[in-house]
């Protein structure tokens, strides 16, 4: 298994955001994360990451209990702008390309024309398109086996969402990789995923393939409930 | 070596502050030649340097947190002991050079006319373990007060002073029984008086708890329950 969590649990200073979390991911599919706000959608992506601990249960990731050695194999994208304003596109490229082994320059020289960057600017002129279109960069130029991009689509323009929807698709190598997408743009991204996984509270609600989330009517009304 | 990017990140990162300093000591220096500001006040660029590398201990570190850059610093594969150690070895590496720079300036005042300028002494050993030792500690019990406060929800900065208060107090009551331990090895003698020695087992003991917080920094840093 790529991903292994088991009645995973963790409270932000006494608040509770998992609640016996349990999930088995293997290679090659794509998931959506859903969920509303405050359902433990980030602090769960964060936990896999290895940002912060959990309080009880536990994470493996192919293996591995989360920590230090893990973060080879799993690449983040968070949903806040974490950037150092002063820097250009290529110093971030070279700063990653030093941390990580599998970062794949050619890759990333490619997203960056297809997404519209150009390597001399300045993340301080950005706006919050290009940004995002940034971290998509960064995080899909790594050869990790796990993708996990939080929010990748939160305050895009549709044509800017549709551009990174495709390079999502495209640059998904089913044989060697899996991606966890949390998103709240459902309808938009549906066809992305291989399987949902809803949560609420903490805890999963629903989890299935995405065909059998179209057919329940009862399950559709319940996504129109939460995100519309 | 994911450590000197780091390193060299934290110059891109905080270098302004250490420039800063350095022009402030040359305007300093201007003033003083053109009759503009007392040259018994040589050391006042000195003393301040001390005010704002002690804000530099910790204020990088929050500022990675309030820029939301812990993100991309805790998605390395680095542990968190790494990154602790990189940011003193920015703040110690980047003071020597400001030191270097401000005796270069001021010579003339530190050294006086026909004065012998020895770098160290006979018991260059102590000097330099004084130097290397007190600002290492220091900036390891600072870091140690800060990164505790993030495990509470409120009061942070009386949790963080009161932290640092106990925290010194302690390692007081802690080094003497550790420079216990290396008792057996050879003292130092004090520069400038007949048969004054200090124990080298004290510079030991110092060095042995400040890499222990050092340590228990990085399981801080690694740990933090929320970000």
């Amino acid at each position: 298994m790529l991903l292994t969590a088991t009645d995973v649990t963790k409270t932000y200073f006494g608040k509770p955001a998992l609640r016996g979390f349990s999930y088995e991911l293997d290679r090659g599919k794509i998931i959506g994360l859903l969920g509303p706000n405050g359902s433990g959608k980030s602090t769960l992506l964060k936990a896999i990451a290895g940002l912060i601990p959990v309080d009880s249960g536990k994470i493996l990731v192919d293996g591995q209990k989360v920590g230090v050695r893990t973060k080879n194999q799993v690449a983040y994208l968070p949903e806040i702008d974490p950037f150092y304003q002063s820097h250009r596109v290529i110093d971030v490229l070279n700063f990653y390309k030093s941390c990580f082994k599998d970062f794949d320059t050619q890759r990333a020289e490619a997203l960056l024309e297809e997404l519209a960057l150009e390597r001399n600017q300045v993340i301080r002129s950005f706006s919050k398109g290009m940004r995002v279109r940034l971290k998509l960069v960064l995080t899909l130029s790594r050869r990790a086996p796990l993708l996990l991009l939080d929010e990748p689509l939160s305050g895009i323009d549709p044509l800017s969402r549709d551009t990174i929807i495709k390079a999502i698709a495209r640059e998904f190598d089913p044989a060697n990789q899996s991606i966890i997408l949390s998103t709240h743009e459902v309808f938009e991204s549906e066809g992305l995923f291989d399987e949902v996984v809803l949560l609420e509270k903490g805890q999963i609600k629903w989890q299935g393939h995405m065909e059998s989330l179209r057919e329940s009517s009862s399950l559709k009304r319940l996504l129109e409930e939460v995100y519309l | 070596m994911i450590s000197w990017k780091l390193y060299l990140h934290e110059w891109r990162e905080n270098g302004f502050y250490w420039l800063l300093m350095i022009v402030g000591t040359i305007a300093v220096k201007v003033l003083m030649n053109f009759g503009l500001f007392p040259e018994e006040l040589f050391s006042f660029p000195l003393i301040l340097s001390i005010f704002a590398y002690g804000i530099l201990c910790t204020s990088p570190l929050a500022k990675e947190r309030k820029n939301n850059t812990i993100y991309i610093k805790k998605s390395l594969p680095v542990p968190g002991y790494v990154h602790l150690l990189v940011k003193i070895g920015w703040l110690m590496s980047s003071y020597v050079l400001y030191l270097v720079f401000w005796c270069a300036l001021y010579f003339r005042f530190i050294v006086g006319e026909g004065d012998t300028v020895f770098l160290f002494s006979d018991t260059g050993i102590l000097e330099a373990a004084f130097f290397l030792l007190a600002p290492f500690f220091g900036i390891v019990l600072m870091q140690f007060s800060y990164l505790i406060a993030n495990y509470v929800a409120k009061f942070r900065s009386a949790f963080s002073f009161w932290a640092f208060v106990l925290t010194f107090y302690l390692v007081i009551r802690i080094v003497p029984l550790v420079a216990k331990v290396f008792e057996f090895l050879p003292d130092f003698a004090i520069a400038g008086t007949s048969g004054s020695y200090v124990s080298s087992g004290f510079i030991l003991a110092v060095l042995a708890v400040s890499v222990a917080l050092l340590f228990i920094n990085g399981k801080l840093w690694d740990n933090e329950p929320a970000i």
